[in-house]
């Protein structure tokens, strides 16, 4: 198990890769996962940055692996509850003009992960990340 | 860490980890583009969804000037993989190969 807090700044995330990244090497994890959750990581935390402007505190991100799964929960302070699995998805198909610019990073992160939860208790949410590593 | 470059051709060069931190730097370079290119992502580790973000607001505007937007080559199979979970193989013209 490995877990440390992060400042809320896009700043954050080539400290955040770094400690995903010796966590990979210290469990001897294969690397093309650890893009994966690199990948769901960045798209929640900057979510966490974006989304709550005023709340100044860190998030804490921990892994913890368990048997032959990946588990990584990203630990933030919120007054109010935010349930980030059930954001609107924007489309991924359709013709150039039509697509969205930003919005993808949800999507992005259901695929790459195999599983994704968020609970809210005494103005804390956390979300749970699963990814079978065996 | 992240690189954009310009060569003496024209091609943009992509290398290491495209992420939000680092969109920026990518659409100051993206934004100047005139005239549809080919983009080199065969030293790029990574992109998040800012990345992609830059890169679909290039091609509108260089699709809806001339008709031709950004043509991607050797992309790795990690990427490539984001690109298909976006739709954006779809919108781009990607030339991909496993490095």
């Amino acid at each position: 198990m490995a877990e440390r807090s992060f400042k809320r700044s896009f700043d954050s995330l080539e400290e955040i890769f770094r400690f995903t990244g010796e966590f990979f090497s210290r469990e001897r994890i294969d690397r093309s996962l650890q893009l994966a959750v690199d990948l769901a990581v960045e798209e929640f935390f900057t979510n966490l940055v974006k989304y709550h402007p005023e709340t100044r505190t860190d998030v804490a991100l921990s892994l913890r692996r368990d048997g032959e799964r990946l588990v990584v929960r990203i630990v933030a302070d919120e007054a109010e509850p935010f349930d980030v699995t059930r954001e609107r998805e924007v489309p991924v198909d359709g013709p150039l003009a039509e697509r969205p610019v930003g919005g993808l990073g949800l999507h992005l992160a259901r695929k790459v992960m195999d599983r994704i939860d968020y609970s809210h208790a005494a103005r804390r949410g956390t979300i749970t990340l699963v990814k079978t590593i065996g | 860490m992240f690189e954009i470059r310009r060569d003496e051709s024209g091609l943009i060069v992509l290398s290491g980890r495209l992420d939000a931190a680092q969109a920026a730097k990518a659409e100051a370079v993206l934004a100047a583009l005139t005239t549809p290119s080919t983009v080199d992502f065969g030293a790029l580790e990574y992109v998040s969804s800012a990345g992609l973000a830059v890169l679909l607001k290039a091609q509108k505007r260089l699709v809806a000037n001339s008709g031709r937007g950004l043509r991607l080559v050797n992309m790795n199979r990690h990427i490539h993989e984001i690109f298909r979970y976006a739709g954006f193989d779809q919108i781009f013209e990607i030339d991909a190969h496993s490095p």
